[in-house]
């Protein structure tokens, strides 16, 4: 836990108030990363460049409730990964999926591990306009314009990526008798 | 499911999950690493920097005081030896022994620190006789005993201010005059002048008739 003490002390370099705030914020923003990038030296990459930026624009940072900090962090991290797709980002084809190996949990798999699991193994693309769109919150608009798209493109990649998580969804509760 | 159910629902989960990740200690202590490598020099911790300065500065003077040069311990011997003696002369009365017990503190402007180790040194050895009397019943000790004994200290730091090519400002003990008193008590003076930056040296024996 930290206070606006820890926030004030980070804005003037005290190396053990932004440790604070890395270690409130480190395990979810690393997750965060790992759902954009999948790649764990890519998402490593994101999440260490992404907190060297929280750090120099902490002052910029307002105050606006609780978990104001973090959702301003998670803004930052997302910018950083998408700073890496934008390098290498290709649509897969759907055909690429069937062969992606599916990581859920052997022991009573819950619904939340099974879709966070298949958000990982989305392709690319579709994984990209998912994360920003269903889980952060994005418009198609603003998505076009962070990925370099067309606002169609984005809805298409949506809709694919629904449609194949529903998809494996129902197979996988099918297969492990859920 | 509705696409916008779909969402909610997988938005939840994903947040369920994300907020319940944690890092493993040693795992955040290498990518926290990783981030003060990475972050710009404005945010170096001045309490480490300063540590590290301190560190240094002190295997500096343990470096030059335990001499990892052999001729800088050999001259730097040479330059206790004579402290002592000096020293041990000035020690064989009470009143001697009174004035080690409450030394005299050189004033600052007459300091100039040249190698802080040795002349700290010096300055430590003679604090309790600078500008004081001592007395001694040894008869035997004069002036030019006493002023043997500073000239070659004298000769050993000016070894030392060459091989450590020190800079200015530099502390020095120059010629001697010798002053005779022919009062009742003899007393023997062996001043430096004092020159400019210098330290001034003044020891003086009384020895009775």
């Amino acid at each position: 836990m930290y206070t606006e003490k820890t926030i004030r002390e980070s804005i003037k370099g005290n190396a053990r108030a932004q440790r604070k705030l890395f270690d409130a914020h480190s395990g979810k923003m690393l997750t965060v990363c790992k759902r954009y990038l999948k790649n764990a030296h890519d998402a490593e990459d994101a999440f260490i460049h992404g907190f060297n930026k929280v750090f120099q624009k902490l002052d910029t940072f307002e105050y606006r409730g609780k978990d104001s900090l973090a959702k301003w962090i998670t803004t930052i991290m997302i910018n950083e990964c998408l700073m890496m797709l934008r390098k290498q980002l290709r649509m897969e084809k759907i055909e690429d999926i069937q062969s992606a190996e599916i990581a859920v949990r052997d022991t009573n798999p819950t619904d939340t591990d099974y879709i966070y699991a298949l958000i990982l193994n989305l392709p690319l693309g579709y994984r990209t306009v998912f994360n920003l769109h269903a889980i952060e919150g994005y418009s198609h608009k603003e998505i076009a314009h962070k990925m370099g798209i067309s606002e169609g493109t984005s809805k298409s990649q949506l809709s694919k990526a629904r449609q194949l998580l529903q998809s494996r969804l129902k197979d996988l509760k099918r297969d492990y008798g859920t | 499911m509705e696409p916008k159910e779909f969402d909610k629902w997988a938005r939840e989960a994903v947040e369920q999950r994300e907020d319940r990740a944690q890092l493993e200690a040693g795992y955040a202590d290498t990518l926290w690493k990783q981030v003060r490598e990475h972050q710009p020099k404005t945010y170096v911790d001045f309490w480490r920097a300063a540590a590290i300065i301190l560190l240094f500065l002190g295997a500096a003077m343990a470096w030059y005081s335990t001499g990892l040069h052999a001729d800088q311990n050999a001259l730097y011997a040479q330059l206790q030896q004579a402290n002592r003696q000096l020293r041990e002369l000035a020690i064989e009365t009470t009143e001697a022994k009174a004035m080690e017990a409450s030394p005299v503190l050189i004033p600052e402007k007459e300091i100039v620190l040249v190698h802080d180790t040795i002349v700290q040194e010096i300055v430590k050895e003679r604090i309790v006789y600078i500008d004081q009397p001592v007395q001694t019943a040894s008869p035997t000790i004069n002036a030019d005993s006493l002023i043997a004994i500073i000239e070659e200290q004298q000769a050993a730091l000016e070894q030392l201010e060459t091989y450590a090519q020190v800079d200015e400002p530099k502390a020095y003990m120059s010629s001697f005059n010798v002053v005779f008193d022919n009062q009742e008590t003899q007393t023997t003076k062996a001043t430096s002048p004092k020159k400019e930056g210098g330290l001034r040296l003044n020891v003086s024996l009384f020895n009775k008739k």
